[in-house]
């Protein structure tokens, strides 16, 4: 699958606005440098010290203070108005449109809902190739961002103030983000995946995703799903069509569908699920997930319970 | 002047030699603004030589992806104590120290307004700095970044390791402190200024490092309440319970947002007008021509200072403001660049037609120019709001206000170590290990920081301690934790520049540089008292009148009306 995690690679129409205005920028700065530069360099060469030169004592000319006053002033408007047009391109008000997903931040995870089909999931965001799409963000606990380089702009996300952000994708693939604000312990493990899929693709992974768990498919397993309610996994965590009581941790209905765990931090197979089981703070330090003292067997049955949840 | 060779036989040519500041009381106990200055440097020097190598640490453990040999609980310490001492401890008060040492002698005052108020603000900044360190002794310090956005560094979560711990407390009253003491050096500039300049020294022949001193002392007098206020809320949000910043009660974390940057904007001015100042200095005289655009560079500088309060939500443009909000920032935030032009294009036709000399100090004016330009432009660049969509709090920022506090006023910092140390000790640095510390640091920054713009747009966000192994971010953090080391080096060179000289250096004579201004007046170090006599002030450049006026030195210089103006 394409990768993308450039801001240089734009994936979204929105992010091809901003890469444009920022190559506009770029080719104005980049001509005010060479020029800038270019004098200094000239009067570094050619007016060294020599010996008996005693240079003139010109001390104003007002005609030259007009122009690199004008110049930079028409320069600046010039961007004003550009970065006027980009903003409005790319981030219409949202008054009245219902959010196509909401993303709720935790300290060190986010929450996914698709208001439309009422899916729950986490970490792993999954959106339709082609769609304008508005996207909210809240936050459960301290002050975060959501950033994916490729969709262009990024976002605060703030407790008490959600805010919005518009997207229309362009090419299918899997964008990588993070958190951008720095939200404690656990910041830089904060990572964000977006699968961007085709309409067709998109909807047959919601219509998975809104099914509840499958049962335990082995005996192991079973006493897995025995184990996840044993140890009090439930508090924190939920599973539709098994225990949906906790609200504070990722929602692990379909955590074997997952490539990752722990945003981004481990890739999703039964040798790392065993280690996060057996120790999530060695694996992501700060975790607001305790260590449950599980014995070895334990930790392979539970993990073979939560692998099968396809 | 003849002056010096006459001076030489009977005054000290070592600040080591000072009769009066002989033992550690003459210092404890100094109301001497030359020695309070002298304190203010020292001090500030060791925090940035703490600040530099919490970098070499940063960059060390950057210095590759999935890196683990630091933990994120250290990391995140360490680049808030970065932050903050570079900023509060280091920086700040080395260009609080080039005031308070040169705006009395630049302006012919035998001392500053207050002088015992002047030692009480450096034992301010002294207590607090020791403070927000002593918070490393508490076990649980600072990580938050140098910003400490609440609700992060406000509420007690459930459980610990949500939270800031009691280093966050330290840091408070420590900002306090120094920031009291940073007022009450406002204060006593703006004073010193408005009434001890000797009376022929006009508004319109004040030196420009006057000039931009005072109008950052204005700057420091209204931006630094803010943060005190905001700083006071915090205390109460975290040990009354005040709410001020707890959305689940009410309160709105962008309020603090709001008061940090309403003092934060100003704050990066303050941290380059001083520097502004010191160039401004330093260019003509080495160029051996009058500065170019005199009121025009002190009518900018005012310009730049009334602008920088209107500015402050530009460092809050990801924010989701409404838009009309960012029209007026975005505005104002460009604007500011058209004054900052002036003075570029100034420097540069002050070096025009000049005959340059290319000694430590105008070499580090010259890098100054073009790297503050660099930083300048991503800073417009910054202004277009989409782009700051885009980039804002990744490594493109940490490249951009690199350039700017780094590229640019430590190297104005380092222009006017160079050219005042002779002054302040009546010994010169050593220009060879200048020059090799000049060309250390240019190639050590711009290899180190140049390529970072890169990791931004790469994707690398900034306050993380480790990176996922992302296209191309290995290869330029290698490359930039690398320079970095080139970069301490010259640092290092710097610091045994300074040491050495004192003991080993030529002896510096009163003018040395050919300077212009008054504080070349008098004799290297400067007496207790500043000066016997005082040229006349005709113009912005008394001692090149002197020079001009073809007579011996002594005659052509009575000491001006009211000449020592205490
Ligand atoms: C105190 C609440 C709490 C309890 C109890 C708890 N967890 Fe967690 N768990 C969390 C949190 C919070 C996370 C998210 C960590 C992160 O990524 O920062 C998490 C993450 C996980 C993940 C990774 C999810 C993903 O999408 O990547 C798995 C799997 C998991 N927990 C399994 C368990 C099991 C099994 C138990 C019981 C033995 C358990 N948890 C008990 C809070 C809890
Ligand atoms: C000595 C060479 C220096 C190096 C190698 C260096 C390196 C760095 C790096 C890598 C960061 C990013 C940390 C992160 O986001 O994880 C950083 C942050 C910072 N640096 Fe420097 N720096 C240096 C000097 C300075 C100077 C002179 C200043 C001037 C004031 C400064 C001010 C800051 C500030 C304010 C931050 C932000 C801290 C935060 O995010 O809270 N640095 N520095
Ligand atoms: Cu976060």
């Amino acid at each position: 699958m394409d990768a993308f995690t450039s801001v240089l690679k734009p994936g979204t129409k929105e992010a091809g606005d901003i890469l444009s205005a920022f190559y506009i920028v770029l080719g104005i700065a980049t001509l005010i440098f060479i020029i800038v530069a270019g004098l200094v360099v000239y009067a570094v060469i050619k007016f060294r010290r020599r010996k008996g030169r005693e240079p003139g004592q010109l001390s104003e000319k007002v005609w030259l203070e007009v122009l690199w006053i004008t110049v930079p002033l028409v320069i600046v408007i010039g961007l004003f108005i550009l970065a006027v047009r980009v903003m409005l391109q790319v981030n219409p008000p949202s008054l009245g449109h219902k959010p196509d997903l909401t993303v709720v931040a935790h300290q060190w995870w986010w929450e996914l809902h698709y208001p439309p089909s009422g899916v729950t999931a986490a970490n792993e965001i999954h959106l339709p190739v082609g769609k304008h799409l508005l996207l909210r963000f809240e936050s459960a606990d301290v002050i975060h961002g959501f950033w994916v380089p490729s969709f262009g702009q990024k976002i605060d996300v703030i407790p008490g103030h959600p805010n919005t952000m518009w997207l229309t994708i362009t090419r299918p693939g899997l964008y990588l983000g993070t958190c951008h604000s720095f939200c404690g312990m656990g910041h830089a493990h904060m990572g964000i995946r977006v699968f961007a899929q085709s309409p067709e693709d998109f909807s047959a992974w919601l219509a998975h995703q809104s099914r509840p768990a499958s049962p335990p498919s082995s005996v192991e397993a079973a006493q897995g799903a025995e184990l996840f309610r044993e140890k009090n996994c439930v508090n924190c965590h939920s599973i539709s069509g098994f225990m949906t009581t906790g609200r504070e941790a990722p929602d692990l209905t379909h955590v074997g569908s997952r490539t990752t765990l722990a945003a981004g931090t481990l890739a999703n197979t039964p040798e790392n699920m065993a280690k996060w089981l057996k120790d999530p703070q060695a694996v992501k330090m700060g975790v607001l997930m305790p260590e449950i003292g599980l014995e070895p067997d334990q930790i392979k049955a539970l993990s073979a319970y939560l692998e099968g949840l396809k | 002047m003849n002056n010096s060779e006459i001076n030489a036989s009977k005054e000290p040519g070592s600040i080591l030699e000072v009769g009066e500041y002989k033992g550690l009381l003459s210092w404890l106990s100094s109301v001497d603004h030359k020695q309070i200055g002298i304190m203010y440097f020292t001090t500030s020097l060791i925090f940035f030589l703490a600040g530099a190598s919490l970098a070499m640490v940063m960059r060390t453990q950057l210095i590759k992806p999935n890196h683990h040999w630091l933990s994120p609980e250290t990391y995140n310490q360490i680049f808030t104590m970065h932050g903050t001492t570079m900023i509060f401890l280091a920086i700040m008060p080395m260009l609080t120290a080039f005031m308070v040492y040169f705006t009395p002698l630049m302006i012919g005052a035998r001392d500053v307004s207050f002088p015992r108020m002047n030692a009480l603000s450096y034992w301010l900044y002294l207590m607090g700095g020791l403070l927000i360190y002593f918070s490393f002794f508490t076990g649980d310090t600072l990580h938050m970044g140098w910003s400490a956005y609440p609700p992060l560094t406000s509420v007690n979560y459930s459980m610990d390791l949500y939270f800031v711990g009691t280093g966050v407390d330290y840091w408070i009253v420590g900002l306090l402190l120094t920031g009291a003491g940073t007022i009450m050096t406002a204060i006593n500039i703006l004073v010193t200024v408005a009434d001890l300049r000797v009376p022929d020294m006009k508004l319109a022949r004040l030196p420009l490092f006057v000039w931009m001193s005072s109008i950052n002392a204005i700057l420091m007098l209204l931006a630094l309440p803010a943060l005190n206020a905001a700083l006071v809320m915090l205390f109460l949000d975290r040990h009354l319970n005040a709410l001020f910043f707890n959305p689940a009660a009410g309160g709105n974390p962008l309020l603090w947002e709001h008061s940090f940057w309403f003092f934060g904007h100003p704050e990066v001015y303050i941290l380059i007008l001083p520097g502004f100042g010191i160039v401004s200095e330093v260019i003509p005289v080495f160029s051996r021509k009058v500065i170019f655009g005199y009121s025009f560079m002190a009518v900018a500088t005012v310009a730049i200072g009334f602008l920088s309060f209107g500015v402050w939500a530009h460092h809050m443009l990801a924010t989701g403001m409404s838009f009309s909000i960012y029209y007026v920032f975005a505005f104002s935030t460009a604007l500011i660049a058209v004054p900052t032009g002036i003075k570029v294009f100034n420097w540069i036709a002050t070096m025009w037609g000049g005959s340059i000399s290319f000694d430590t100090a105008m070499l580090f004016c010259v890098a100054f120019i073009l790297q503050f330009t660099i930083g300048g432009l991503s800073g417009v660049a910054f202004a277009t709001v989409p782009i700051d969509w885009d980039l804002t709090q990744s490594y493109f920022v940490v490249a951009h206000f690199h350039y700017t506090l780094l590229g640019g006023t430590l190297f104005t910092v380092m222009a006017g170590f160079y050219y005042w140390y002779p002054k302040i000790t009546g010994r010169m640095l050593s220009e060879k290990l200048g020059k090799i510390q000049f060309w250390l640091m240019v190639i050590g920054f711009n290899g180190a920081f140049f390529i970072l713009h890169f990791a931004g747009l790469a994707g690398m966000t900034r306050r993380v301690y480790t990176y996922p192994d992302l296209p191309h971010l290995a290869t330029i953090n290698l490359i930039s934790s690398l320079f970095a080391y080139v970069l301490g080096l010259g640092i290092l060179i710097f610091f045994a520049n300074l040491v050495i000289s004192l003991f080993k250096g030529k002896p510096a004579g009163d003018n040395p540089w050919g300077g212009w201004t008054l504080e070349w007046a008098t004799s290297s170090p400067p007496p207790p008292h500043n000066f016997d006599r005082i040229p006349p002030v005709r113009s912005i450049r008394p001692l090149w009148d002197l020079e001009r006026s073809q007579m011996a030195p002594g005659a052509a210089a009575p000491p001006s009306r009211g000449g020592e103006s205490s």
